[in-house]
């Protein structure tokens, strides 16, 4: 099975070496891609200073963006399974073989790492939890798909979901809305509890002043995937 | 009937025609592609139309059993000031996703090309190496080592970094 775990990565000037180091460490047997989406600090010099694997997007395309280049480069290279993760050290590399086994074994099309089943590690602020959960209970609703950690960024592909998303994928904000783009497609999702640090240094992508704005525009472009995937359900 | 003042019929009938010609001027001089300038032009023609008939509007105005004349006007303004502005949306939606393909493409091309630079300068002085790629390899890794693309090429990663989206 060939793996690529696809590392997006933003002014990660802080993180990115040690990010990059554990994973090797940890995870030696696969490979890895990291994308840098046009950072404006020194992301693009280290990387390519150290010799690590990466893509240079030429303009900011977003997280969304960004990630789905990693699908396009595991299709054209022919992973079996990618996995996505964080740049910014929040989730460690020592889970990986545990997001990825059951996309492995063919039990999912999906596996999401989520912080929310043994409840150990980084839980974010109350406030955001209280928000994550009105999101895994809205894709609940309108899908029945049961995914506490919905925007969890820790997740692994099988390759039928790696073509699907190096064509489709969300931008902005992409999390919740590939998980139910995935599941109105008919895809499986589940979790594997993992445990997530806090991120190590620079700063994160969502603010807490955008995060209400986060909210609204997640909850209604949910809403707006229920009723346009609906009908096109199994067709790809 | 409508009672319109003759010379307001005429400036209104000069006016639409000139917004045609400034239409088909911008055409003509390739400021505004054919394929987005049909709802320009279908804009201009109605206008023309009202202009020339405005009996039109009497019918229509009865139609819908408006008061004023001129609300039917401002309605069907808006409506396709609406129109307009969806089109633009589905225009720049389009653009968008052409963008995001072409940064992708190019962003694999690139990390491709920087690969295949690094396998040519790996076996610097390989005498074994099959005879066509010998003759080539040793000249392109010599220009290779002198400009590092990877690392002092900047125009291969300038960003336009000043409009992150989100």
């Amino acid at each position: 099975m060939k793996v690529l775990v696809i590392i997006p990565c933003y002014n990660e000037e802080a993180n990115i070496e040690q990010v990059i180091t554990r994973l090797r460490a940890a995870y030696p047997e696969g490979d890895y891609l990291v994308v840098n989406d046009c950072s404006t600090d020194a992301s693009a010099r280290i990387l390519a200073e150290k010799g690590y694997n990466h893509l240079n997007l030429p303009v900011n395309l977003g997280i969304g963006g960004g990630v789905q280049s990693g699908y396009l480069y595991a299709m054209e290279n022919g992973y079996d399974i990618t996995v996505q993760m964080d740049g910014d050290g929040q989730h460690d590399p020592a889970y990986l073989r545990a997001v990825a086994a059951p996309v492995a074994e063919g039990k999912l099309d999906m596996c999401v790492g989520s912080r929310f089943i043994t409840k150990k590690g980084f839980q974010t602020s109350a406030l955001r939890r209280f928000g994550i959960r009105i999101l895994s209970g809205l894709i609940r609703l309108l899908t029945g798909a049961k995914v506490k950690d919905v925007t969890s960024g820790f997740r692994a592909c099988n390759r039928k979901l790696t073509a699907f998303y190096a064509g489709n994928y969300a931008h902005d904000y992409p999390e919740p809305e590939a998980i139910i783009s995935a599941v109105l497609r008919g895809f499986t999702v589940g979790e594997v509890p993992v445990v997530m640090h806090e991120r190590q240094g620079g700063e994160s992508s969502i603010s807490p002043l955008k995060s209400a704005y986060y909210m609204v525009k997640v909850c209604i472009s949910l809403v707006v995937y229920r009723i346009i995937l609906s009908r096109k359900k199994g067709d790809t | 009937m409508l009672n319109i003042p003759p010379a307001l019929r005429i400036t209104m009938i000069v006016g639409s025609v000139i917004y045609l010609i400034i239409i088909f001027v911008l055409l003509k001089r390739k400021k505004l592609n054919v394929q987005y300038s049909i709802i320009w032009l279908a804009s201009a023609v109605l206008m023309i139309l009202f202009a020339v008939f405005p009996y039109i509007i009497a019918v229509l105005r009865d139609i819908f059993s408006i008061e004023m004349p001129v609300n039917l006007v401002f309605t069907l303004l808006f409506i396709f000031v609406l129109l307009l502005l969806l089109s633009l949306s589905i225009i720049v939606t389009g653009f968008s996703a052409r963008i995001n393909k072409l940064v992708q493409t190019q962003a694999l091309l690139e990390e491709r090309v920087r690969r295949l630079e690094a396998q040519l300068k790996a076996p610097k002085p390989d005498e074994t190496a099959p005879p066509p790629l010998a003759a080539d390899a040793p000249a392109k890794a010599s220009t290779a080592s002198t400009t590092d693309p990877a690392v002092t090429n900047p125009g291969l990663h300038a960003c336009d970094a000043g409009t992150p989206r989100d």
